[in-house]
């Protein structure tokens, strides 16, 4: 498989630097995501979390269940700050 | 992959292989793979900048981490090196903050050269906007003694605050600038320099707890973990807001407690600020990867790390009213981390009386990114030399004792 396909398309994070971090010890979704930035983009992972999730079971020996899923992080959708602005402190 | 042989095997003469060499390295490393000269406590920034200077100087301690490296309030700063506006007047403290601000070119090189990590070290300056008459007097007075002691800061007016950052409001009085004051990524640093120290002779175990810390005849022997006993001669206990429970492990009181920042952190943006901004509501800071980071909070809330919608309405007020357009990005993400916080806001640093090789690196609060290159050198030095380049009477444990009598 080609090394430089991009796994995380919105920080357009590569095959090869994914396995590197892993190589380099990163044995977890959120590990790969510290090292590499796979996953901080604006889709929050939903698309890169499983291809992510899947080589670190390739490569560590293990089953894709064993693997937990990354941090959460709220929103889940991008929101405008000028909307929250405008909900939260209609008097500022 | 080929398997190592184990100690039984060699001595049964199982693994008939080997050269008589061979075996006896593997037996050594069998023997010793328990055991480390040194063992820090704890793998965020504070722990791995040790690690990385103590390795530097031929050491080869072992990073024992109950989860991965940077996975908490290292994983999430903002990355601020924000010496001049955040040491909060002149004095010893004042004095750790910039020299250790000083050590991050060289750092950053050598980092880059040993690990081929971009620390993101971006040298923009700090930018106070200054809102209200109150707020300039304020600026005034720190700008006074700031000059008074021989460091470079600028009053700006508001047209020539404009003019070196079009994106802000317009509606300010002034602004100070602090050129020194930087920032780095704090992913990329601690990831770097736990790199680097493993590639100069360190270990590192991740997901593994220290249960107990054992002494005997008045010095540290060993701690007891959760991958079994591993015998040492120094402790580092570097565990930030989880210092406690291990100065707890040796009878010591460490008195840190967490304070929790919350973080907003935008979509990818083409670059907007050329310095990171600051005013009496918040900070905001355009990383590499386009993002503005807008923090923080300052909460006692124990171990929580939640983020909530008060701290979020501020953000975005606080963030709008500095760079107006910003309203019309959206918000990414939202985090909060956990800062190792004692009661008079310095960094507890050195050894504790009564129990010999026992070391606290922790307390640095808004700091420890700053702090980190210089806690590694200092503490590197009192391991190796016995003795630290930087006095440390203000820092160490003993200086909350003197309080209370």
């Amino acid at each position: 498989m080609e090394h430089d396909l991009i796994i995380c398309r919105c920080e357009e994070v590569t095959r090869a630097e994914i396995l590197d971090a892993i190589a380099n010890g990163a044995d977890s979704v959120n590990a790969v995501k510290r090292w590499t930035r796979a996953g901080m983009g604006l889709c929050q992972g939903k698309f890169c979390g499983r291809l992510v999730s899947q080589m670190l079971a390739n490569e560590l020996g293990c089953e894709v269940g064993q693997i937990a899923p990354a941090t959460a992080r709220p929103p889940v959708r991008p929101v405008r700050l000028e909307l929250l602005a405008g909900e939260s402190s209609g008097d500022q | 992959m080929k398997r190592a042989a184990s100690a039984g095997e060699i001595a049964s003469g199982f693994n008939a292989d080997l050269t008589s060499a061979e075996v006896a390295e593997c037996m050594r490393k069998e023997a010793g793979l328990q055991d480390a000269e040194i063992v820090i406590v704890g793998g965020g920034i504070i722990g791995c900048a040790i690690a990385y200077y103590l390795a530097r100087r031929g050491r080869e301690p072992l990073i024992i981490e109950r989860c991965e490296i940077g996975c908490e309030a290292s994983g999430v700063a903002a990355g601020g090196l924000w010496p001049q506006h955040y040491s909060g007047g002149s004095g010893i403290f004042l004095e750790l903050c910039l020299q250790s601000n000083a050590m991050f070119d060289e750092l950053a090189s050598e980092l880059r050269a040993l690990t081929n990590v971009d620390i993101e070290l971006l040298h923009g300056g700090l930018l106070q906007l200054l809102f209200t008459e109150e707020e300039v007097a304020e600026a005034e007075a720190v700008v006074g003694w700031q000059r008074a002691r021989g460091l470079e800061v600028e009053w700006l007016t508001a047209g020539d605050a404009i003019r070196h950052e079009p994106a802000i409001n317009p509606d300010i009085l002034g602004a100070v600038f602090f050129p020194h004051d930087d920032q780095v990524g704090t992913l990329q640093l601690t990831q770097a320099l736990h790199c680097g120290a493993r590639k100069a002779g360190a270990r590192s175990w991740l997901r593994t707890c220290v249960e107990a810390v054992e002494v005997a005849a008045g010095r540290v022997v060993a701690v007891e973990t959760s991958r079994g006993r591993v015998a040492c001669d120094v402790v580092v206990n570097a565990a930030g807001p989880w210092a406690g429970e291990v100065g707890q492990m040796i009878g010591s009181e460490v008195p840190v407690i967490p304070v929790r920042g919350q973080i907003l952190c935008t979509e990818p943006l083409p670059p907007l600020l050329h310095s990171c901004l600051i005013t009496e509501e918040i900070y905001l800071v355009q990383k590499n990867s386009g993002c503005v980071i807008v923090g923080s909070t300052r909460e006692r809330v124990g171990f929580s790390k939640a983020v909530t919608a008060e701290a979020l309405d501020a953000f975005v007020a606080g963030a709008i009213r500095a760079v107006p357009i910003l309203g019309r990005a959206h918000f990414m993400r939202a985090w909060a981390g956990l800062r190792p916080f004692a009661e008079d806001e310095l960094p507890i640093l050195g050894p504790v009386d009564g129990v010999r090789g026992f070391i606290n690196a922790t307390a640095h609060f808004r700091n420890g990114v700053l702090l980190a290159p210089i806690t590694g050198k200092i503490i590197s030095e009192l391991i190796v030399e016995g003795r630290s380049s930087f006095p440390l009477e203000q820092f160490t444990l003993e200086r909350f004792k003197s309080h209370r009598n």
